[in-house]
């Protein structure tokens, strides 16, 4: 019975730790790939021709992500954060290195000009936009809905869903200054 | 014999039901009234209405944080309201309106607050409610009915006046059980004849109670099924906790005549299009369907029906003929 179980089952039990090892290694691979590749995204102009470039004005970029709209609380604690960043640069006399991204077919259809500069008016949004597909949010690993602040290089150093606690937000301000003041 | 007879009674059952299909069929709906035609793009997400005695139209603007004024004939005449704290403004995104006489009342989200506002849209006074509000209607005396949910997930009726004073508590007869994490979810509208109707959305229960808050009676649409779906969202050692995954009702009003319109769920044969009209008693008077997957219907002094379409764009004034 051991014996026959020795030569039916081992090569398939085998086969299934490989393959168990491999899905392991794609996945840490996969992650490594999609950080490289999210702070790569930000060098080129979006679909909507905004420049959103790491080596032009904005050293430091957060992508917030509004996608999936039936978390209301995500959604409120978003424009709190948009407004904590307004008002915190505008008492340093600086520009806030922001910028919201947006899902390509967005559950409010932000995708059309004029819906989308009619959110912007109604909610006092003043940062700039691109617009990525569904495809780019799944490969870049961006989960809705979620703040990211990349460092000079260009290097994602902080990445946290919303709604977003007190000492994450407090982390997220002083990176957002440390990077924005190593100008 | 008695096959014959069993044979013929299963033929006359399924001849009876689908002759009350095809009735129901034969109504047709056309789009009269688009609301903000010429200006495209008006609604972020609208999630409810009301229109007042001289036939103006209120829609919420849910994620625009605003309150939205059209004439009847879809014109935007004003706007109210922006996301702040001071007087008028929201706190959480508006989320509810209903009127009486010259008087809006509006709940936020997740909210216990409702804000009084005049028809001319200038605010007039706020105050809170026991609880998340969930659903709210005026009746014809003034007073406020609101569905409540409590701190602890508990589910059930409010009657507050104008002044925001509590005039009655009533806990409802159908809820989910205790393996639930919240209370039943439920609509309700308010009739002219003094009955209140409340449609519970995770449960096949219409409940009717009057104005006094004297339970008259509860049923059930034989169509749709008793429980919607549910998941697991809390285990513990002992026990699971489970919420529904899918709604049996979506929205309920009444019309002038006290007919009810009830707008079915995920389990309709046209899911969120499909409305059962019945009366007082339950008994289902006609199958409506329209031709647009909606969230909200409103019935207006005309009896026409207004909507709001499932993502919120738009607001849509429909007559059956």
């Amino acid at each position: 019975m051991n014996r026959y179980f020795l030569i039916r089952k081992l090569p398939l039990l085998i086969l299934l730790f490989n393959f168990f090892i491999a899905g392991c290694s794609k996945e840490k691979n996969n992650r490594q790939h999609s950080e490289e590749r999210l702070s790569e995204l930000f060098k080129f102009q979006s679909v909507n021709n905004v420049l959103a470039s790491l080596e032009g004005e904005n050293k430091a970029i957060i992508a917030l992500d509004i996608n999936e709209l039936g978390c209301r609380i995500c959604y409120e604690d978003f424009l709190n954060i948009c407004d904590e960043l307004t008002e915190y640069f505008s008492r340093k006399k600086l520009k806030p290195p922001v910028m919201i991204v947006i899902k390509e077919g967005s559950d409010l259809g932000l995708d059309v000009p004029e819906r989308l500069e009619a959110w912007k008016k109604y909610n006092n949004l003043n940062f700039p936009h691109i617009i990525i597909t569904d495809s780019l949010f799944k490969y870049y690993g961006i989960k809705p809905v979620m703040v990211l602040v990349f460092n000079n290089k260009g290097d994602l150093i902080f990445a946290q869903e919303i709604p977003m606690k007190g000492k994450y937000r407090k982390m997220f301000f002083e990176l957002l200054t440390d990077n924005h003041t190593k100008e | 014999m008695a096959r014959l007879k069993i044979f013929f009674s299963v033929l006359l059952f399924f001849l009876l039901n689908f002759f009350t299909l095809d009735k129901g069929s034969s109504y047709k709906s056309e789009s009269v009234l688009i609301l903000g035609e010429k200006q495209k793009h008006i609604f972020l997400k609208a999630t409810s209405l009301t229109e007042t005695d001289d036939g103006n139209i209120y829609v919420v603007d849910h994620y625009a944080y605003r309150i939205k004024m059209f004439n009847n004939k879809g014109t935007l005449l004003k706007e109210a309201g922006s996301r702040g704290k001071g007087k008028g403004n929201f706190l959480n995104m508006p989320y509810l309106i209903t009127s009486y006489k010259n008087n809006l009342a509006i709940a936020e989200f997740t909210s216990s607050r409702v804000q009084l506002f005049s028809t001319n849209m200038d605010y007039l006074k706020s105050f809170s409610v026991d609880g998340i509000i969930l659903d709210m209607s005026f009746d014809h005396d003034g007073n406020l009915w609101l569905g409540i949910m409590d701190p602890g997930g508990k589910t059930y009726l409010s009657v507050y006046d104008l002044r925001g004073q509590r005039i009655k508590k009533i806990s409802l007869k159908n809820n989910l059980g205790k393996e639930f994490e919240f209370g039943s979810i439920f609509v309700l509208t308010v009739a002219k004849t003094g009955l209140v109707f409340i449609a519970h959305t995770d449960l096949n229960k219409i409940e009717v109670w009057n104005t006094g808050g004297e339970f008259v009676k509860d049923f059930s649409i034989g169509d749709l099924p008793a429980n919607p779906e549910k998941k697991v969202v809390n285990y513990s050692l002992f026990s699971k906790k489970y919420v529904p995954i899918k709604k049996i009702f979506q929205d309920i009003a009444v019309d002038e005549n006290g007919l009810v319109y009830i707008l079915g769920g995920h389990y309709s044969s046209n899911p969120f299009q499909d409305i059962y009209v019945v009366d007082h008693n339950g008994a289902i008077k006609r199958k409506l369907t329209l031709p647009e997957k909606v969230s909200t219907i409103y019935l207006t002094h005309r009896n026409e029906f207004l909507i709001i379409d499932k993502m919120g764009f738009s607001v849509k004034l429909y007559r059956f003929k």
